[in-house]
């Protein structure tokens, strides 16, 4: 049975159709077999993770592309990007910053998700109100912003 | 707010922007002291717990890594 039932899939599939222009590529870390603490746990959530992914890119193929990553046979890749735990997704596409979720976006991640890829498609066209353009361009410094949640 | 720092750093050049499921991850609670969610850490400061509107977001980045008082000219 499909994560994303199938009217919610076509509401997605009209919204990004209407949105795309530019294409997205997701890329997806697992988590490596006898990693460590947490094993069957997180194994479970990385399948959950791709499950979930293979539907979103599904709903707008021409677009989205996803690439799965393995944290050890892609070390370099993943120490570049930062990803020191897994299941890791990383959002590739017009984004100035880096956009990364740790763990399956379901539940209010999902629409999280959802959002992130609409801005993306749409060539990084964020819902963002003026007033937050203007005051972040004073930005000077990295800012690494971590948001913990934890999903019902 | 994990939609508002995505957007965040789709924007801006300078910010990266994390969505952790502490739920999978308690040792990032117990390394930031994380009791409630949503909990927001910026630069490894001290954890701001709740909801956050665009404007305090904003506010809460720039005092991190906005311009100090001698770069302001």
């Amino acid at each position: 049975m499909p994560i994303i039932a199938a009217p919610q899939a076509d509401r997605l599939r009209t919204y990004f159709e209407e949105q795309a222009r530019d294409p997205v590529t997701i890329l997806l870390f697992i988590h490596p077999a006898q990693a460590g603490e947490n094993d069957d746990e997180l194994a479970l959530a990385s399948q959950d993770a791709q499950e979930l992914l293979e539907e979103v890119v599904a709903l707008a193929p021409a677009y989205l592309i996803l690439e799965m990553r393995d944290p050890i046979r892609d070390a370099a890749e993943a120490q570049a990007l930062g990803i020191e735990r897994t299941p890791a997704i990383v959002l590739r596409g017009k984004a100035a910053g880096q956009v990364r979720t740790f763990g399956v976006p379901l539940h209010y991640e999902f629409t999280t998700l959802i959002e992130d890829l609409r801005a993306l498609l749409a060539g990084g066209q964020t819902t963002l109100d003026d007033s937050t353009r203007e005051a972040l361009v004073s930005l000077r410094r990295p800012a690494h912003l971590q948001v913990f949640v934890a999903p019902t | 707010m994990a939609r508002l720092a995505h957007q965040f750093a789709i924007l801006d050049a300078h910010i990266t922007a994390d969505v952790i499921d502490l739920t999978l991850f308690p040792e990032m609670a117990r390394r930031y002291q994380i009791y409630a969610t949503p909990a927001l850490v910026i630069n490894d400061r001290e954890p701001i717990f709740g909801f956050l509107r665009e404007e305090e977001l904003a506010q809460q980045v720039l005092r991190i890594a906005g311009p100090r008082p001698f770069e302001e000219e």
